[in-house]
């Protein structure tokens, strides 16, 4: 895999981020913002557009790696209904902080790169759905389009072209299912935030049941430099399968967690040790989860392994959100990963059955090792639930939650063990051979209910 | 699209040529093949959530679920094979595993789509050892009550009140394993189909107030037959125990009403046993039911030999059956009654209600009016009655059989004030009518759910009324009561049955031409004339 050390890299989506006054349009202006939007909409046909990302081999940056160009090839050119862009900028995946840096600090690279996209697709309007809690976000996004409109660069005539484009923000509530592209729509439409079977595929009825290209806020701000500096040099950068500029959020025990912008392919350990201050307290690297929690879990031995689409797949896990969550030797792998099940459990929007059951009985298992009261054949039950809650539901986020779980379990089924150990010796129900509830393990959900049924009580 | 195009795919080895764009599940099941289901149901917008009709897709990466995967050309699927079998029992397993086991004490229990999926096709046992989820018990409206923990979360009760009922009261609320069905705090369920949610709730989770812990499922003869609240005719089941009508459920017609029924003609059939039901039997000297066909014989035919046929009068009512219409028409013409002293009663108009999914409740709430006009002529609920109450009044009446067997409407003044001046008068009579005076004979008169016959919608349908219970004690039928008066005046040679009078009917009547009682079947069929 490609070597290129830190310093031999030059940044560009996050170029300019630690520069005061970075979001604002006057800074963006001056270093040249807004150029490659003018030459592509006054010197390319959007068929050409579409090519030119094509030709990139651009994959999305929101957790799928699907090629960009090619899911705006199936738009209908076509259609007398309204076409739509969205932007999803739900980043909800745990782990994951890379959009809120270009929003909060380069909230015109965004709209640039929504402008392209947007008459590459012929599209007039365009929707950014920003998750609810990056207020501050929403704020310097606002604010940016609220500019860019006065500018001229949005509205009835972008930069003088004659191409129409509105821009519209809209705050989610708080969902991570809005986050998959499906569920993002229903909540845009004002519906709960449920996740639809495809096909039909967003870009053949999508929004309003109309033509929609869902795209994540780093690929679309990526779109920016292809136009800017041309399909050569984005090639030019990591494997010829998924190259480009990419961000990774490190998160956990290392001693720089932050965003850092490297390119597609870098080396998992390079990342850790030479950007992010390697492990913390001088301790040993457990394990890493490198694109967010739905990704497989690397162990330490597995994790000299490219950054990339197609390295990592082949180590059986992926590059998802680019959410590199870094484990120490002190971590205890069963409270990560009921911490990690809890999250799906609460998530789940409850529509296919394998995902509302099994997200909540996974979680109910490894709570119950946790809390000493796991049997030997948990284990092997976790795993079996795990793998029929795969590929048999309407969107992926039951793989997700299957995905860390059967690899956790299978890769650290001794520290599971550790536990069930730790507490036999408890009796068991006489009818069912279960363990006995013990306390703190009754579902917060169940107690809920009985404060609400005792009347507050 | 143009025309209808086909497809050619292969189900299970077998080639298949199927409408395109038409959904598997149809396909398959419209071959016999049985591929389970909780969400889906046929008169819904599939939402594919339940998972249980996956199917193996020769080359797919992942199970299908045939109710959201349109056939396509050249597709091949099997559903029994052994992926396919396992997907479908290991969605049961998770269906299974936050439910409460309260079959013995659920209603739904013998008609449970979960029970019924759960013996053939799920697995033994349970490795669910954990606390289950528990979910709210509550009233959701119109009666309807909800058991939360029941809940598969299906949303068939959902997408009926958004897209059938158009009211949209319903929704799930929570997620993950916490949803559950719910209304809106201060919007309860009220729309007027609000009581289908509980026929198409797959498992006991919605259920009625009224027929709560009444019957066992199994225990109960279900009857299929008409609704008699409007002149729509919607097809119903009548389920009856130990000859009370206990519920009624909707049946499915697509050419009447779909899936569905409205409340009312649900919850209408408190008066077949009710208080106020009429037994009394008031004929001269006689209380003795048997008496009647010659007693009524006598009568009429005195009548008509002392004052002329012309003195004699009938109403009946748009409630009765085809067959009891044509009897009657028969008797009066064998004694020379002329047609215009047969006049029809009519219910009063209710109000015309259309539904988004395009249910509709006819503002005509006369079940059976184009019997009546197929019959005795249009004229019966008009001119008829004008001159019949006018003879009346003339004292030109001396004659009169009444029926009176409209449910919660009794007849109007006129005809009790023309009882008051007949020499004759004599009233089947459904329920009690204070009015009546006392030198009137009186027989019961029978509940639509206590007699075989056919009736036709306002469309013109003709479909058949079965019995769902025997009749009370000392209540005879009209049909066998009236076969019987013919056969005493001997214009008949003996009493036939249901099936031989709508054949002997269908020759007479026009409207009936060319039907035969043994095509009508369970769902009827368009009458020479109608509208269909
Ligand atoms: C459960 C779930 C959550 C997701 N959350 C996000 C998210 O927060 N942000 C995002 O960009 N994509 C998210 N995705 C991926 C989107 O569905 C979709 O693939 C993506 O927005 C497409 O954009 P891209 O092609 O530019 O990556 C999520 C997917 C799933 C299944
Ligand atoms: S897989 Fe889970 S989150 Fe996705 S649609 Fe189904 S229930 Fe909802
Ligand atoms: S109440 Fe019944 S019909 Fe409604 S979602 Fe639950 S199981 Fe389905």
């Amino acid at each position: 895999m490609a070597e290129i050390k830190q310093e031999k890299f030059e940044k560009v989506l996050t170029k300019y981020v630690d520069e005061d006054g970075s979001a604002t349009l006057e800074f963006y202006r001056g270093h040249g913002g807004y150029e490659a939007a003018e030459r592509v909409l006054k010197e390319m046909k959007p068929g050409e557009v579409i090519e030119a990302v094509k030709e990139s081999t651009l994959r999305g940056r929101g957790g799928a790696g699907f090629p960009c160009g090619v899911k705006w090839s199936f738009v209908p050119k076509e259609t007398d209904k309204p076409k739509y862009l969205v932007v999803n900028a739900d980043e909800s995946e745990p782990g994951t902080f890379k959009d809120r840096v270009l929003m909060e600090r380069d909230p015109h690279q965004l709209i640039e790169g929504s402008i392209i996209s947007a008459y590459a697709i012929e599209s007039h309007v365009c929707y950014i759905y920003i998750r609810g809690e990056y207020y501050d976000a929403f704020l310097t996004m606002q604010k940016a389009i609220d500019e860019a409109y006065e500018a001229g660069i949005l509205g009835e005539n972008v930069l003088g072209t004659g191409f129409r484009l509105d821009m519209t923000m809209h705050r989610g509530a708080g969902a991570y299912i809005c986050g998959e592209e499906t569920g993002l729509l229903s909540s845009l439409e004002g519906k709960r935030g449920l996740p639809k079977i495809k096909p039909p595929f967003p870009a053949v009825e999508g929004l309003f049941g109309c033509p929609t290209v869902v795209n994540n806020v780093e690929t679309l701000s990526c779109v920016t430099h292809i136009f800017d500096r041309g399909v050569d040099w984005f090639k030019s950068i990591g494997p010829p399968e998924g190259p480009g500029p990419k961000l990774l959020c490190v998160s956990g025990h290392v001693e720089r967690p932050g965003t850092y912008e490297v390119p597609m392919g870098i080396n998992l350990l390079d990342l850790v040790n030479d950007y992010a201050g390697g492990v913390w307290k001088k301790r040993k690297l457990k394990a890493i989860i490198p694109g967010g929690t739905s990704a497989k879990i690397l162990t330490a031995e597995e994790c000299d392994v490219g950054m990339d689409y197609e390295s990592l797949a082949a180590k059986d896990t992926m590059l998802g959100s680019g959410g590199v969550i870094v484990m120490d030797e002190k971590t205890n792998m069963v409270n990560a990963l009921y911490n990690i099940l809890r999250f799906y459990a609460h998530e789940s929007c409850g529509q296919c059955t394998p995902c509302r059951e099994g997200t909540g009985w996974l979680a109910k298992i490894c709570g119950r090792i946790l809390h000493g009261t796991g049997r030997m054949e948990d284990l092997d039950l976790m795993i079996d639930l795990a793998q029929k809650m795969c590929g048999r539901t309407i969107c992926v986020l039951a793989d997700a939650a299957a995905f860390p779980c059967e690899s956790i379990v299978r890769k650290f089924r001794l520290e599971f063990y550790a536990k069930i150990n730790a507490g036999a010796g408890h009796e068991r129900d006489i009818h069912t051979g279960g363990p006995l509830v013990q306390p703190g393990a009754l579902s917060a959900h169940n107690q809920e209910r009985l404060d609400e049924l005792r009347g507050g009580h | 699209m143009t025309e209808k195009q086909t497809v050619n795919l292969k189900i299970n080895g077998e080639e298949v040529e199927a409408p395109a764009g038409e959904m598997l599940i149809k396909v398959c099941h419209d071959r016999g093949l049985d591929v389970p289901f909780f969400c889906y149901h046929p008169g819904l917008v599939p939402e594919g959530n339940c998972r249980m009709c996956l199917v193996e897709v020769v080359k797919a990466p992942k199970p299908m679920p045939a109710c959201t995967t349109p056939v396509t050309d050249g597709m091949e699927i099997e559903t029994h094979s052994e992926a396919a079998k396992d997907a479908r029992a290991d969605v049961l397993e998770f269906m299974l595993s936050n439910h409460p086991l309260d079959c013995p004490i659920c209603d739904k229990s013998g008609e449970c789509l979960l029970q019924d999926n759960s013996y053939d096709h799920g697995k033994d046992g349970s490795r669910m050892v954990d606390v289950k989820q528990l979910k709210p018990t509550k009233d959701l409206g119109n009666g309807v009550k909800l058991w939360g923990n029941r809940c598969i979360s299906c949303t068939r009760c959902v997408r009926f009140c958004s897209d059938i009922a158009g009211s949209g009261e319903l929704a799930m609320v929570n997620r993950g394993d916490s949803s559950v069905v719910d209304v809106f705090p201060g919007y309860p369920l009220q729309n007027p189909l609000s009581g289908n949610v509980v026929d198409i709730c797959p498992v006991g989770a919605l259920l009625t107030e009224v027929f709560l812990y009444q019957a066992r499922v199994w225990y109960e003869k279900k009857t299929a037959s008409v609704c008699h609240e409007c002149a729509r005719g919607c097809n119903i089941e009548l389920q009856a125990l130990n000859n009370e009508v206990k519920r009624i459920v909707a049946r499915h017609n697509d050419a009447v009403n779909d899936y569905w029924i409205c409340d009312h003609g649900r919850y209408t059939y408190d008066y077949i046993l009710g208080p106020e039901r009429s037994l009394e039997c008031r004929l001269g000297d006689s209380a003795n039911p048997a008496d009647a066909p010659g007693f009524l014989a006598r009568r009429l035919k005195k009548s008509a030999d002392e004052h002329g046929a012309d003195s004699l009068g009938v109403v009946v009512s748009a409630v009765m059956s085809n067959e009891a219409l044509y009897l009657l028409g028969s008797l009066l013409q064998e004694l020379g009654v002329p047609a215009e002293n047969i006049a029809a009663c009519a219910r009063d108009d209710g109000d015309e209600e259309t539904f988004k999914g395009g249910f509709r409740i006819s503002s005509d709430r006369n079940p059976n009016r184009r019997g009546v006009e197929a019959i005795l002529g249009k004229d019966a609920f008009s001119s008829h009655s004008d001159g019949l109450l006018k003879k009346a009044k003339a004292s030109k009446l001396r004659g009169l059989v009444l029926v009176s067997d409209l449910p919660g409407q009794r007849l109007p003044d006129g005809w009790i004030e023309a009882l008051e001046t007949v020499d004759f008068g004599l009233v089947f009579l459904l329920e009690n009518d204070s009015r009546i005076p006392e030198t009137a004979h009186l027989l019961p008169a029978t509940a639509f759910s206590e007699r075989d016959g056919s009736i036709i919608n306002e469309d013109g349908r003709v479909q058949l009324v079965r019995a769902a219970t025997q009749l009370p004690r000392g209540v005879l039928s009209l049909d066998e009561l009236l076969q019987d008066t013919l056969v005493e005046l001997g214009a008949r040679e003996s009493r036939i049955s249901p099936r031989g009078l709508f054949d002997e009917m269908a020759g007479v009547i026009p409207a009936l031409a060319g039907m035969r009682h043994g095509d009508l079947g369970e769902a009827g069929l368009s009458a020479q004339g109608g509208e269909e």
